[in-house]
């Protein structure tokens, strides 16, 4: 959460600005690549762009609603690409119960103030967890190493590595859940 | 429970843990480093208007007072007329629509359009924008008609003449549409056309080009020229104001003895006599704001800022109902931005016109008023001194800064600018009146300190969460790869130059973790000004050693952010 933002909430530049960071987590949150994420970035603010001097219901929004909005258009877009592709989305966005299931999520754990929250709770929960198991993240999340690289790094098997990093993923969202309600 | 109501309890809880791992993994993949939120509201923006320009809505007929004539009006916007020649030099796209300034001299016109939202509009003597579209006509009753049409000559029409519009070439930039050329059809009568270059005499079936590229030319040469001496010209007279009104105002300023509390002296015989700040430029702009309403927003969201600030560093969370409160104050002094923006206060985003000279000092008279503290008389006098003389160079800096620099470097110097002006406002000030304007908790930070230039690098300062210099590189290297879309080569290139920046921060911002309001996205103006400072070296060597494109030249001098190390260790 910014405090006070004082002023940033006008113009189109600083509307984008505010909100393209929590645009831009959502679409790699639903599963879009950072490349794709970054291209339908672009194109929701450019419809919202489009929208906002001639749809009465787009002008008149309030900042909470607009979020809403705005990740409503994300996700059509990145629907729209993945049918055109003929690919499956990596969550269930399609059926009314897996989208509600995902939408929740992100509202509970990120939504609220884009993910700044959710992102000081991972820092301090990683911060929790045993070296190795900090170790093994990073590897994998921050430098992308295969499950092979990490194994040997480590003196773990494959398997070890897995359920190495599974736990380490679950205390997590243990932690955080305790933190901010995630 | 039936079995359709368990399957999308399943669907719903099977979503969910897939989701909540999906949440984690790409948080986790951010505080890594391996990737990170772009900035990329410059270029979204920038490929709207490039959009625009191809397509193009707009209400039929609209109808101005009239404002004498257009090419007088034009010939004295000097703004405009650099913007039109922008426009020409860019290639040009066709339109079906364009906005288009007629000036009816004689008899009248009537404008019809085959569209259903249309119809006829019928205008006489007098100023007229019209918005065109290619098939519209426009013809005269029995009446001879003449009128102008913008820039580029007059227009004779025989009585029942009708013309058809059948090819219109504008581009937008801005939000601005210029018509550049004009086909017309005569249908029925006869028109003469009186271009610069040219006079064209068409009857029935004939065609008339307006803005041929020999007028073209012809207007970008006179434009050009008037442009460089109206340019030359301001820049003189607003030097010799500058100098005229510092010297004055300093002078008058200095009467006050050092040390003694402003708000005890006696009046002393001043220049400016007036209540509230203003300049003949600006008079109007400043009459149409709510300073009231201002001076009680803010006065309201301090101490509410300092408890949520408190209240957050103390429990790790921030209070909804305060943050909710302040939004709501927020939005108060919002409601007031669009008067300063539309009439031309001058600064960089919306933030920068807030803490112009001018606005700050009639924010800081209508917050001490709604607390119960006013200014005397004597202080707004040296106010009103001070907010002049800084308003003066405030547009100095600007007429003097160069199109060709740095985005950011326009943000340093004009944050330069305001903090000289803000120190000098602590000068006029009483203690009880500077404790009320800067609480402890806020003061220096960019977005809590209300009255300093924080505000303005509040919108520019960029957290670069990291656990050392090795991962801060590799964010800021992913950050400006992205938005510059550099290529391998270049990357490689970037690396070099960014590991040479990244050795001057202090190691010791590394060494513990950042504190509550690094954290979260509160910084000590000095550090933002310092290391805005070092980043413009750093960004100008990568205009050297990178082998920029145009475009990617374009983006890196447009960008304005300031990149802030986080200490996540």
């Amino acid at each position: 959460m910014q405090t006070s933002p004082l002023l940033l909430q006008t113009g189109p530049l600083q509307v984008i600005r505010t909100h393209q960071t929590e645009i831009w987590r959502y679409l790699r949150y639903l599963g879009a690549q950072a490349e794709l994420a970054e291209d339908l970035l672009q194109e929701t603010f450019l419809v919202w762009l489009d929208s906002k001097d001639t749809d009465e219901d787009v002008k008149s929004m309030t900042p909470g609603r607009l979020r809403a909005w705005l990740r409503g258009v994300a996700r059509n877009l990145y629907l729209k690409g993945l049918r055109k592709a003929r690919r499956l989305p990596v969550l269930d966005i399609e059926s009314p119960a897996g989208q509600a299931a995902v939408e929740q999520v992100w509202l509970r754990g990120a939504g609220e103030d884009g993910g700044e929250i959710y992102l000081s709770a991972l820092e301090h929960c990683l911060q929790k967890l045993d070296e190795r198991e900090r170790q093994a993240l990073h590897a994998r999340y921050g430098e992308s190493a295969s499950r092979e690289h990490i194994g040997a790094s480590l003196g773990l098997g494959d398997s070890g590595v897995k359920s190495l990093l599974r736990r380490a993923r679950a205390r997590l969202r243990y932690c955080i859940q305790k933190k901010v309600g995630a | 429970m039936n079995p359709q109501d368990h399957h999308n309890d399943a669907v719903h809880e099977s979503a969910r843990n897939r989701a909540e791992d999906r949440l984690l993994e790409t948080s986790l993949a951010e505080l890594f480093g391996a990737e990170s939120a772009p900035d990329m509201s410059q270029e979204i923006l920038e490929h709207h208007e490039r959009r625009q320009s191809i397509t193009s809505v707009g209400p039929v007929s609209r109808n101005h007072s009239s404002q004498g004539s257009r090419f007088v009006g034009l010939m004295a916007a000097t703004l405009l007329l650099s913007l039109t020649l922008l426009l020409w030099l860019r290639p040009q796209a066709q339109l079906q629509a364009a906005e288009l300034h007629l000036r009816i001299l004689r008899g009248n016109l009537t404008l019809r359009s085959d569209r259903d939202d249309a119809g006829r509009t019928t205008i006489g003597p007098g100023t007229h924008v019209l918005w065109i579209r290619t098939g519209d006509h426009l013809s005269t009753g029995s009446l001879d008609t003449s009128f102008e049409i913008e820039t580029w000559g007059q227009m004779q029409l025989d009585p029942y003449t009708t013309l058809e519009f059948k090819n219109l070439e504008t581009l937008t930039m801005n939000g601005k549409t210029i018509t550049t050329s004009i086909l017309l059809g005569v249908l029925a009568g006869t028109g003469t056309w009186y271009g610069l270059t040219q006079t064209v005499v068409a009857k029935a079936n004939d065609s008339i080009t307006v803005g041929s590229q020999e007028e073209k030319e012809v207007l970008t040469a006179r434009f050009e020229k008037r442009e460089r001496e109206l340019l030359a010209e301001n820049r003189r007279l607003k030097n010799k104001i500058l100098e005229l009104e510092t010297a004055n105002d300093r002078k008058e300023i200095l009467v006050t003895e050092p040390g003694k509390d402003p708000s005890e002296e006696k009046p002393v015989a001043m220049k400016v006599e007036a209540p509230t700040f203003t300049t003949q430029e600006y008079a109007e702009v400043l009459a149409e704001v709510d300073w009231q309403a201002m001076g009680d927003s803010m006065k309201d969201m301090l101490p509410l800022l300092s408890e949520l600030m408190e209240e957050w560093e103390k429990t790790g969370k921030p209070s909804l109902e305060l943050a909710g409160k302040i939004q709501a104050l927020n939005g108060k002094l919002l409601q007031q931005l669009p008067a300063l923006t539309k009439g031309g206060i001058p600064g960089s985003g919306p933030n920068g016109v807030f803490t112009h000279p001018l606005v700050v000092s009639n924010q800081v008279d209508a917050f001490l008023k709604a607390a119960g503290i006013p200014l005397n008389k004597n202080q707004r006098a040296r106010l009103a001194a001070l907010s002049r003389a800084y308003t003066t160079e405030d547009e100095v800096q600007r007429l003097t800064s160069s199109k060709d620099d740095l985005s950011l470097a326009g943000v340093l110097a004009e944050t330069e600018v305001k903090a000289r002006f803000y120190e000098d406002l602590l000068g006029v000030l009483s203690k009880d009146q500077i404790a009320k304007l800067y609480p402890k908790a806020l003061k220096g930070l960019t977005q809590g300190d209300l009255f300093s230039t924080g505000l303005v690098w509040a919108q520019y300062a960029k957290p670069v969460r990291a656990s050392g210099p090795a991962e801060f590189r590799k964010r800021i290297s992913g950050s400006i790869t992205s938005s510059l879309r550099l290529d391998s080569a270049q990357q490689k290139k970037l690396d070099g130059v960014l590991s040479q920046w990244a050795r001057e921060f202090p190691a010791s911002i590394w060494k513990n973790k950042a504190g509550f309001n690094e954290r979260n996205q509160r910084f000590r103006i000095q550090d933002v000004r310092k290391n805005a400072k070092r980043q413009m070296a750093f960004m100008r060597k990568l205009t050297r050693d990178l082998g920029l494109t145009p475009e990617q030249r374009k983006r890196l001098l447009a960008s304005r952010a300031v990149f802030m190390p986080v200490s996540t260790r």
